[in-house]
């Protein structure tokens, strides 16, 4: 069930897209250069990693949305957390999508096999499949790659829904 | 203009077996427009049907040309040059995360709500371009428009993904405005048009824009074949110079008025039809040398293009972001205004910005303009308008504070009290690299030295747009909540999307129910 078929040549090209990521500024030492032995650990200096850099592989298609509703717990997707959505990846059997059913984006579990119609499958018994078919207008909008899920919920910057 | 026209000889690349991203390419079609998917389909059937191998695409022999031109002999090297461009960008911005206005029109207004500045293609048939809204609001409700107010920090955000992405495909890009952009490539032709497909889908799936695409041995004319694209031909995205056959170069270029040949102007344009000339055949039948001596070499440079020999470099600013030389911020307001206080708020908040825009290119302004404008249609109304006014600064700065008591103190004339302003703006010119900028010590910049502007730009970025300034009397609220409660001259904006790539609390919410 791919969106898009993708070919080896597109695949090879998207590889590259680490490459021609903007550089970073890296922060300069902050260390006077004294005369005589020169700071050792000047020569070790790297800025700290970046999360982003480290987790996210294509930046101009990678988004981050919120998650508002229960139906994907069983996954580990809980009301409030962000999720991390790559459009450029072709969406296969069992990866968590972003969906947009009649025009709304939803998160839910995409289950393609042979032999059966794909459907979409929401991790939480409360809730039930959605056979693809019965479906007016259906569009795979991203593949989600990452869950952050606040522990601590001091994020602030979100009321449940 | 070049619509619905039909040409002797015109390949289609689009239906080629050949090409491995053609039928996902189609599906996207598809998805954006509705209405072409029968042709579609009996293409693609009549593709795989007719001849499935090489043999249906015609000879791609690399062509090295000489063109003898008043004795001077130019080659035409196997360089291409590729012009992509967004299909109604803005609108196309607001289906991204708005996935429910898919077959929908679309309409974007300009500030302040304005008039129509982009349409959907659903939207073409019954509203014009630059049409009021207020003339056309129940027409389009009645049509089941959706018109959104410009939210151009998510047009800037998606433009750069848009071009990001399309980088990766060809090694030579010029970023021409938000929209479009020139690549280059030497790639055969015919790999040259299957990476085009490539990056077409990768943009269409990775970021949600639907692109046009022209490729010619010139700009002019991969810009006059992206046009064709776009407006003469039912479902092909993508075109190339090379497809058209010599008689049906010739019809394609007498089709093309000459008002929209690249770099021929409304000035211009009068002056060409004065001499006969009135398409881009015309003008490329012309002698160049004649054409240098009566107009310029620019022009000169737009007759060779148009008969395929590229010699319009790229414009450096453009793909470079070198710096600017001047900075303007200019806005409509709201309502009008009246009375020296409310404007020396609203130019207050503009030098703001701009000295925000001056910060991030690291430059220092040497002198300081502001102009105030009435509105053109209440001829009776009377009023005095504020004519530009350029200042030199006592010493260049890029600091907020200074250049703001400078604009009240020093260079805002007395105002006629009764007099309404509709619009406003504060021009940075003669502007300077603070590296390069060595005085002497009494002469030293009025650099930002307490670092308030940063701090202001950092306050704001946070809290939402002008909820801190300098000389903000009216002006409250924080994040979205300043569209309802702002200064009464402030844009009005009442159908703004999320911008849900550049502010953390719009992000877009996703239903797990």
């Amino acid at each position: 069930m791919n969106k898009h078929s993708s070919s080896p040549e597109e695949t090879h090209v998207l590889s590259i897209a680490s490459l021609h990521r903007a550089p970073r500024p890296v922060p300069e030492a902050l260390e006077a250069v004294h005369a005589g032995f020169p700071s050792v650990a000047q020569d070790y200096f790297f800025s700290d990693f970046s999360f982003d850099e480290n987790i996210i592989t294509h930046p101009a298609t990678t988004y981050a949305v919120r998650v508002a509703g229960d139906s994907m717990q069983g996954a580990g997707i809980f009301d409030g957390d962000l999720l991390l959505v790559d459009r450029a990846l072709d969406a296969e059997d069992s990866d968590i999508v972003i969906a947009a059913l009649d025009g709304e984006l939803t998160v839910k579990r995409l289950i393609a096999q042979p032999g059966v119609p794909p459907y979409l499958h929401p991790e939480n018994p409360r809730y039930p499949n959605i056979a693809i078919s019965d479906l007016q207008d259906f569009l795979i909008w991203g593949v989600v790659i990452g869950n952050y899920h606040f522990l601590s919920r001091k994020d602030s910057s979100w009321q449940p829904a | 203009m070049a619509t619905s026209m039909t040409f002797g000889t015109v390949h289609t690349w689009e239906s080629s077996p050949l090409l491995p991203s053609s039928r996902t390419r189609e599906q996207c079609a598809t998805q954006q427009r509705p209405g072409k998917q029968r042709i579609t389909e009996q293409r693609l059937a009549s593709a795989a049907g007719a001849a499935p191998e090489r043999s249906s695409i015609p000879a791609l022999v690399e062509q090295t040309n000489t063109v003898n031109i008043n004795g001077a002999v130019f080659s035409t090297s196997t360089r291409r040059y590729i012009l992509a461009d967004a299909d109604s960008f803005y609108a196309s911005c607001e289906r991204v995360f708005h996935p429910e206005l898919a077959h929908k029109p679309v309409l974007v207004l300009s500030n302040n709500d304005g008039c129509v500045v982009t349409r959907t293609a659903e939207a073409k048939p019954y509203i014009p371009k630059g049409v009021p809204w207020f003339q056309i609001r129940e027409t389009a409700f009645e049509h089941g428009a959706v018109a959104r107010s410009s939210n151009y920090e998510l047009y800037g955000s998606i433009s750069a993904r848009m071009m990001n992405v399309m980088h990766e495909f060809f090694e030579h890009q010029e970023v021409y405005s938000i929209d479009e952009c020139f690549l280059e490539t030497r790639l055969p032709l015919h790999d040259a048009l299957l990476q085009a497909h490539r990056m077409r889908q990768a943009v269409w799936q990775g970021v949600g824009i639907p692109l046009s695409i022209g490729i010619a041995p010139t700009k002019t004319l991969a810009k006059i074949v992206n046009h064709w694209v776009k407006h003469g031909n039912g479902t092909a995205h993508i075109g190339t110079w090379d497809q058209f056959d010599a008689d049906s170069q010739r019809k394609l270029l007498q089709s093309v008025p000459i008002d929209e040949v690249w770099g021929v102007g409304r000035r211009l344009t009068r002056k060409l039809s004065s001499m006969g000339i009135i398409s881009a055949w015309d003008l490329s039948q012309q002698d160049p040398n004649a054409i240098r001596h009566r107009f310029s070499v620019l022009l000169q440079r737009t007759v060779l293009e148009l008969r395929g020999i590229a010699c319009i470099e790229d414009e450096v600013s453009a793909t470079t972001g070198a710096r600017k030389d001047q900075i303007l911020c200019s806005r409509m307001f709201g309502h009008p205004i009246t009375g020296r206080d409310t404007l020396c708020q609203a130019f207050s908040v503009y030098a703001q910005d701009a000295c925000r825009r001056l910060r991030r290119q690291n430059g220092l302004a040497t002198s300081v303009g502001i102009f105030a404008g009435i509105s053109p249609y209440n001829p009776d109304e009377g009023g005095v308008p504020l004519p530009l006014t350029i200042r030199t600064l006592p010493t260049p700065s890029d600091d907020p504070l200074y250049i703001v008591k400078f604009i009240t103190h020093e260079l805002l004339p007395a105002i006629d009290p009764s007099t309404r302003f509709i619009r406003a703006g504060v021009l940075l010119s003669g502007l300077i690299s603070s590296s390069e900028y060595h005085p002497f010590e009494q002469f030293k910049a009025q650099r930002d030295d307490s670092h308030i502007g940063q701090l202001l730009d950092s306050i704001n970025r946070r809290y939402g747009d002008h909820s801190i300034g300098i000389g903000y009397g009216g002006v409250r609220g924080t994040g979205r909540a300043k569209e309802e409660v702002s200064a009464s001259w402030n844009m009005k904006r009442t159908m703004l999307s999320s911008r849900s790539t550049t502010r953390w609390e719009e992000m877009m919410v996703v239903k797990a129910n």
